[in-house]
């Protein structure tokens, strides 16, 4: 878990080590942006260091779009 | 700040890298598994159902010149939120392109080369390189990978080439398929991947300085058949190369290369083709980070478009990093679940979309003319 931590870390250290001078000139509007970006990165980070089973974008779409694919391609292998 | 913009050169080079990029890895292994000797016919179906949607981009395009962005163009056909529906639906399948695309290229490292390195270091720094290229802006990345295309395109060939010696024309045969269901379950694999992708080139079109149209669709039309003759043609020397056994080999170009052996000078060039797989790859996820990027920052009206690349950036490292559980999670997801949700959600869109601009104008004109 550490070592992931750490990654995570060095990513976010890497990227505001870039963007530093672009975060400081941001209006209200792009920190209300960025901050909705953050959320879902929060979630997914939470999953990845702590190698958590929980919900992920895939399964969401796995849920809406996997059983009419499934049945296509079950179609098509002729097993429906 | 200026809007940047491309050639329509650049464009079809853009298409070229993106078509053939991970495709020409990933996709003669499940297309010989599914339909066999038959695959190179269903790719060329495939073909065609791209080359209709290229048809409905380039008709969008013609009424789009002008535009400041694709979201302003459907805003001004459908209304604000349907606007905002059809932005939201190319964001969420970009958001499961790219970070497949890396996943793709971590696993191939990981299975091939490097097996007792983490993941991660694979992911972050083949998504790090791409936000750095979307951060030099479209016409750096454009000119980049005019070169790079051709690169790849050139190994590709000269791998299929030099392997001539090992192909047996009898692996193509019965040249007639006993079922059509195998060809038609090939096809819906390669119409969605990779293909029916080429809908997310929308978004890129309003960026594409074209001062004569006919060039433009020329240039878009040339790329798409190059593309789709290279893919064909690598689908067609995986089957001449293994035959039946095509689709069991999951890096098929990359094991055709290491099948190589001329006079012992030249043999064991699969290093060449790994280096431009991972090429092909690192060329499309940049070309979809830029547009996911240009999707997000519109939706959230951020001022500077670059702010939200290494957001995104992240998000897609974590997501390649947690959205496969094993290879089987990765093969449904990928040749089952995204071909679907690129055929029947996205092009759908580009259909309905290009309708909406068909009916727009067309009653423009009828008013117009009244």
């Amino acid at each position: 878990m550490a070592e992931r931590l750490a990654v995570v870390l060095l990513l976010f250290a890497l990227a505001a080590g870039i963007q530093r001078g672009e975060l400081r000139r941001m209006s209200a509007r792009d920190k209300f942006g960025l901050a909705a970006l953050m959320v879902p990165m929060a979630y997914l980070i939470v999953i990845f260091v702590l190698q958590a089973d929980w919900p992920n974008w895939p399964d969401l779409l796995r849920l809406v779009f996997g059983p009419p694919s499934e049945r296509i391609v079950g179609m098509l292998k002729g097993a429906v | 700040m200026n809007k940047e913009t491309i050639s329509a050169g650049q464009l079809a080079a853009l298409i070229i890298s993106t078509v053939v990029g991970s495709g020409i890895v990933y996709i003669p292994n499940p297309l010989t598994a599914i339909a066999r000797q038959h695959a190179w016919m269903s790719m060329i179906a495939a073909y065609l159902f791209g080359w209709a949607v290229l048809c409905c981009l380039v008709y969008m395009h013609r009424h789009m010149r002008g535009e400041a962005s694709f979201f302003s163009h459907i805003r001004k056909m459908v209304g604000r939120p349907l606007a905002a529906a059809a932005a939201l639906i190319l964001i969420c399948l970009l958001l499961f392109a790219v970070p497949a695309i890396v996943a793709g290229i971590a696993n191939f490292f990981t299975s091939v080369m490097m097996k007792e390195t983490p993941a991660y270091v694979f992911s972050s720094t083949s998504l790090i390189v791409c936000a750095l290229t979307v951060r030099a802006g479209l016409e750096v990345m454009a000119r980049m990978f005019v070169l790079l295309a051709g690169i790849m395109l050139a190994v590709s060939l000269a791998v299929l080439l030099l392997a001539t010696p090992g192909y047996h024309l009898e692996y193509l045969l019965p040249l007639a398929p006993q079922s059509v269901k195998p060809l038609l379950h090939a096809f819906l694999v390669a119409a969605g991947f990779p293909f029916g992708e080429v809908l997310l080139f929308c978004v890129l079109l309003p960026y594409v300085n074209a001062a004569k149209p006919g060039s433009l669709v020329r240039k878009l039309f040339g790329s798409f058949a190059i593309a789709g003759a290279m893919m064909t043609v690598s689908v067609l020397c995986t089957i001449l190369a293994f035959g039946p056994a095509a689709g069991s080999f999951q890096y098929s170009l990359y094991r055709l290369a290491s099948e190589i052996q001329i006079a012992e000078i030249i043999q064991r060039i699969e290093s060449v083709i790994g280096i431009t797989m991972i090429l092909g790859s690192y060329m499309k996820a940049t070309v979809y980070l830029y547009i996911l990027n240009i999707l997000v920052a519109e939706c959230l009206g951020l001022s500077d478009k670059r702010l939200s690349v290494f957001p995104l950036m992240l998000i897609c490292i974590f997501l390649s990093l947690t959205m496969f559980d094993n290879p089987a999670d990765f093969y449904t997801q990928v040749y089952v679940i995204w071909p679907f949700m690129v055929v029947a959600v996205g092009c759908s869109l580009i259909l309905a979309l290009t309708l909406a601009t068909w009916v727009k104008y067309r009653n423009a004109e009828k008013e117009g003319g009244a």
